[in-house]
């Protein structure tokens, strides 16, 4: 992997998260693309307060033996507060989404669309769908802005950015989450994880 | 969600006082210490409702004390007390709601001079949800299978706010009735309960009492006369050990005893058949080995008869080593069950010569008699010898001694485990 | 494996060492009619045991 470097102040990006599409300028903070390592600029990166986490950016998070490289932090608001994102890699290479809720931890990977519930537009409260052999149903649909972005990410994130989302859980305590954006949506499934079953790697 | 971090103290929009926050951005009640209004968190403190709140409930605990919680720091922010009510009986305790900004919400209940922690329970359980009708209609104690763990029944309880105060990460209302269908595990205890907003699987476990006491700075409490079910059962830390390393010894134990016990050493008198008209007969043997058992073997020929053997035993040196009497009586018949056999034609002698040398065994016939008319009394009496014999005796014994500390630690934990389950409201529809 | 364990084992083997000697030599296996009838002498191998009146 070769070198990267912020085309705003120069400064050079950590290859670990220069490998992802979407990545935060550490030293000045700007928002950048990465589009077949031609680096452009994509916005600000916006305001994260300091708050006490489970873990950082550039953390390890064990959880059930498995390990996951934190190689981004998205903070989203609704309302009065806010809950953070964390982009993730594990063991295999595999991106993962770990949301932190206070004490609220649920681990997530992306699905193919084809495999997800079909529809445009977010479904309301109490909707059941069938995925991967479980049955959920949507207890939660709300809006989020995203507030703040650090570090490295798949997706194209921009900080003032608002979507829909819902979140669906199964019997077995299994988690489904929808994001719908003009012109997208994604679905992601996972599960919720004891916050006291999940040890941290500190980074560099 | 987070509370952004501009929110840290606000006024009661009831009565003015000052409110400490000390919870999360999930905190959706919060009630006024002074005037009981419960208050809006989520939406500007806008008053809700009105708590009577007349009395203050007793408890070690109090909002925004702190303390450690599996290593991690937690504040006390709400208290609760909970009334239960059945025929006559009243039961009460307090549940504190605790809060950390990293690993979120829990509760920890003073109830009967106990204090257990309660948190949400996030694994699946099989079956998915236990409500109070399922266990109305089991015919057996159910069961639910939890993070690879057993909970059994163990009781159902209707609960009732009486007295509310602090944040809460949901909205009390007076009245309100819970009902919680508790199973009991080894070592937790886990809680399925309704409540008129929503459904919640929630795990208890019993931390070692005075010393959370002390982490939290509580007052020191007398340790409660009550044994609580959750407490796990007193359980050797190597019970486990002791009763493999305990068998696998006296199944060697028991194998060498069977062993030894057909080692009959070697023979030093071949059988002798004495015709009982030619007794008292002396017959003379060599023993060499002072230090095993010697075997002396008697046997008579009675069928539905008795006689009463005497042997004495003379040493290298015209010693009298012993004098004794063996009776041997062998009956046999048919009835309604079948044929049947009693007694024996055998007897044996076991001693330690004194020393090595020529032995002279006499023989006689005392008494015999026989049992009925079918039975042929005594006629021959064989009698043979062997030396250098072995016992199995010992490691018989060696393998009840090798399973008794293990079986004694089992049956501690058993009579323990029992004692927990004293107070489940189950009853066996069988048992009378 | 621990302290505990250690000693644990140790004493089953000596146990089974000691059944093993015992019963070999027949300590204490005597017929008792013959123990009691004994009126001289020492068993099994000197220095083991006591005498018997």
């Amino acid at each position: 992997m070769t070198d990267l470097n912020c085309p705003n102040c120069g400064d050079r990006i950590d290859p670990m998260i220069a490998g992802r599409r979407h990545v935060v300028c550490p030293s000045c903070g700007t928002s950048l693309l990465i589009e077949d390592e031609a680096v452009r600029e994509a916005g600000q990166a916006g305001v994260m307060h300091d708050v006490p986490t489970l873990f950082r950016l550039g953390d390890t998070a064990i959880v059930a033996g498995d390990r996951f490289r934190i190689l981004g932090h998205a903070r989203f608001s609704y309302g009065r507060g806010w809950w953070d994102e964390f982009q993730a890699v594990d063991a295999e290479g595999l991106s993962g989404w770990i949301s932190v809720d206070e004490g609220d931890v649920a681990i997530q990977a992306p699905i193919p669309l084809d495999h997800a519930p079909r529809g445009t537009v977010p479904p309301a409260l109490g909707a059941q769908f069938n995925v991967g052999g479980e049955r959920y149903h949507v207890n939660e649909a709300d809006e989020a802005t995203c507030m703040a972005l650090r570090g490295g990410f798949d997706e194209d994130l921009a900080v003032g950015e608002t979507y829909r989302f819902v979140n669906a859980v199964s019997a077995t305590g299994r988690l489904l989450s929808g994001e719908f954006w003009p012109g997208g949506r994604a679905w992601f499934v996972g599960r919720w994880v004891d916050p006291f079953d999940v040890t941290v790697e500190r980074g560099a | 969600m987070t509370r952004a971090p501009e929110l840290r103290a606000i006024n009661c929009t009831a009565c003015g006082a000052g409110l400490d926050v000390r919870g999360g951005g999930r905190v959706l009640a919060h009630i006024c210490p002074y005037c009981g209004t419960e208050l809006a968190a989520n939406d500007n403190y806008r008053a809700l409702s009105k708590w009577q709140n007349l009395k203050r409930p007793t408890s070690p605990l109090k909002i925004g004390m702190t303390g450690p919680v599996r290593g991690v720091t937690f504040t006390v922010i709400g208290t609760l007390e909970m009334e239960e009510r059945w025929g006559s009986q009243v039961w009460t305790w307090v549940d504190h709601q605790i809060y950390s900004p990293t690993h979120g919400y829990a509760w920890l209940t003073w109830e009967d001079g106990h204090l257990v922690l309660t948190r949400k329970y996030r694994g699946g359980t099989e079956p998915g949800w236990i409500s109070s009708d399922t266990v109305e209609r089991a015919d057996h104690r159910p069961s639910v299978r939890a993070d690879g763990r057993r909970f059994r029944y163990y009781e159902t309880s209707t609960a009732r706010i009486t007295f509310a105060e602090g944040e809460f990460n949901w909205r009390p209302r007076m009245g309100d009735r819970f009902t919680t269908v508790s199973l009991l595990g080894e070592e937790a205890m886990l809680g399925f309960t309704d409540s008129p907003t929503e459904r919640e699987v929630e795990i208890t476990t019993w931390p070692p009492q005075a010393e959370t006491l002390a982490a939290w700075g509580a007052e020191p409490q007398p340790k409660s006369p009550v044994r609580h079910p959750i407490r796990p059962a007193w359980r050797l830390r190597e019970q486990g050990f002791m009763l493999t390393a305990g068998g696998i010894a006296a199944v060697i134990c028991l194998v060498m005893g069977m062993v030894f016990s057909l080692d009959n050493g070697r023979v030093v008198l071949d059988e002798r058949s004495l015709a009982i008209g030619a007794l008292p007969a002396e017959i003379g043997f060599e023993l060499t080995d002072t230090e095993r058992l010697a075997i002396i073997f008697l046997g008579g020929d009675v069928s539905n008869s008795w006689a009463f053997i005497e042997a004495a035993l003379t040493g290298p040196e015209g010693e009298t080593i012993f004098e004794v009497g063996r009776e041997v009586g062998y009956y046999h018949g048919r009835d309604s069950d079948g044929t049947w056999t009693e007694g024996s034609r055998d007897a044996t002698l076991r001693f330690h010569p004194p020393q090595p040398g020529a032995y002279t065994l006499e023989i006689d016939v005392s008494e015999a008699g026989v049992w009925n008319r079918s039975g042929s009394p005594l006629s021959t009496v064989t009698v043979s010898a062997r030396e250098s014999a072995s016992s199995g005796f010992w490691f018989f014994a060696a393998a009840g001694l090798m399973l008794l500390p293990g079986m004694l630690a089992a049956i501690g934990h058993a009579i323990s485990s029992s004692r927990r389950w004293s107070g489940s409201d189950w009853v066996d529809e069988d048992d009378d | 494996m621990n302290l505990f364990r250690i000693v644990f084992l140790l004493c089953l083997a000596l146990a089974i060492g000691g059944a093993g000697y015992l019963s070999h030599y027949g300590v204490w296996r005597d017929s008792t009619d013959i123990t009691r009838s004994i009126r001289t002498g020492t068993y099994g191998p000197s220095g083991v045991g006591g005498r018997v009146k």
